[in-house]
């Protein structure tokens, strides 16, 4: 009779101890899955927000460089006077002088002053066949590049202008 | 007590229903790369540069349809299509241009204006652009 009672008293607790296991195995998986997708979610926040930072300074960079003259705006004749780098003479029709100089500046000193201390860059200018005329700048070693290209008029032709920013 | 445990489940699962459903939402959105407004931009911008080269070139001002369907296609990159119409008070064409390529309907269209001025400034026309992801 006793035996009996034990016998049954020690199934019942067995049972409780292995739906508490389960039950245990379930919450930890949802809590690791909740984890690791946490984790996934954010790191493609973050690198979705670099990204973002990136492709806004390009765009703003390649903007100023087609549509500008810089300041001063023959900042090319001198280029310590530099203030901002433009290359246009008039919209988006670039200046020879005036890309020459820039591609005669201090690497350092051009990323000052495009405000892009903490990117690389490289600018490329080539003809309608991809063939490149100007290069200046280092090619990427950084995780993020964006590389955006514009449509100009060089030397009385269309041309191509490539600008990579990289971190 | 078979009442408080079901509505314990009932609980737990509507609170995994939740979580599971604000994952997947939030996932869907940081995944959702399409809708950055700065690659609209950018599209834009080339668009702008294309019509601005071709305005350059004087292609636009010849207001010869097949000329400036060849040059869009030159000057066009490979991942993004455009369109030209162009309405005016020149001659050519009755004062009414339009290129080739179709708008389609099942993507975000870009469209901007530009006003071109023929070369003898007899005439001008309302250059309007379509351009959009292949």
């Amino acid at each position: 009779m006793f035996n009996a009672k034990y016998k049954s008293k020690k199934t019942k607790a067995q049972i409780a101890v292995t739906d508490l296991f389960i039950a245990l195995f379930i919450f930890m998986v949802v809590i690791i899955s909740i984890f690791v997708a946490w984790n996934m979610y954010i790191n493609r926040l973050e690198q979705r927000i670099e990204y973002s930072n990136i492709l806004s300074n390009a765009v703003q960079i390649t903007d100023t460089l087609v549509k500008s003259p810089g300041k001063p705006v023959n900042w090319e004749l001198s280029n310590a006077t530099a203030e901002i780098i433009g290359l246009a003479s008039s919209d988006r029709n670039l200046s020879e002088r005036k890309v020459n100089a820039f591609t005669t500046l201090n690497y350092n000193t051009t990323k000052d002053l495009l405000n892009i201390k903490r990117y690389g860059f490289k600018f490329t200018l080539m003809n309608v066949n991809n063939s490149a005329l100007i290069e200046y700048g280092l090619n990427s070693t950084g995780n993020n590049t964006v590389s955006i290209r514009r449509i100009v008029w060089y030397g009385n032709s269309t041309a191509f202008m490539d600008f990579a920013l990289w971190r | 007590m078979t009442r408080k445990a079901f509505i314990f489940s009932l609980e737990m699962a509507f609170a995994v229903f939740l979580v599971t459903t604000i994952m997947l939402v939030s996932g869907y959105y940081s995944t959702k790369q399409s809708d950055d407004p700065l690659i609209k931009l950018q599209i834009l911008r080339t668009a702008e540069d294309i019509i601005a080269i071709m305005d350059y070139n004087n292609t636009l001002t010849t207001f010869n349809p097949q000329a400036i369907q060849t040059q869009l296609e030159q000057l066009s990159p490979i991942s993004y299509q455009m369109k030209i119409t162009i309405n005016g008070t020149f001659t050519q064409n009755g004062g009414y241009i339009e290129t080739n390529q179709t708008l389609p309907n099942d993507r975000f269209i870009i469209a901007g204006n530009r006003v071109v001025v023929s070369q003898d400034a007899s005439g001008f026309g309302v250059v309007k652009y379509y351009i959009w992801l292949r």
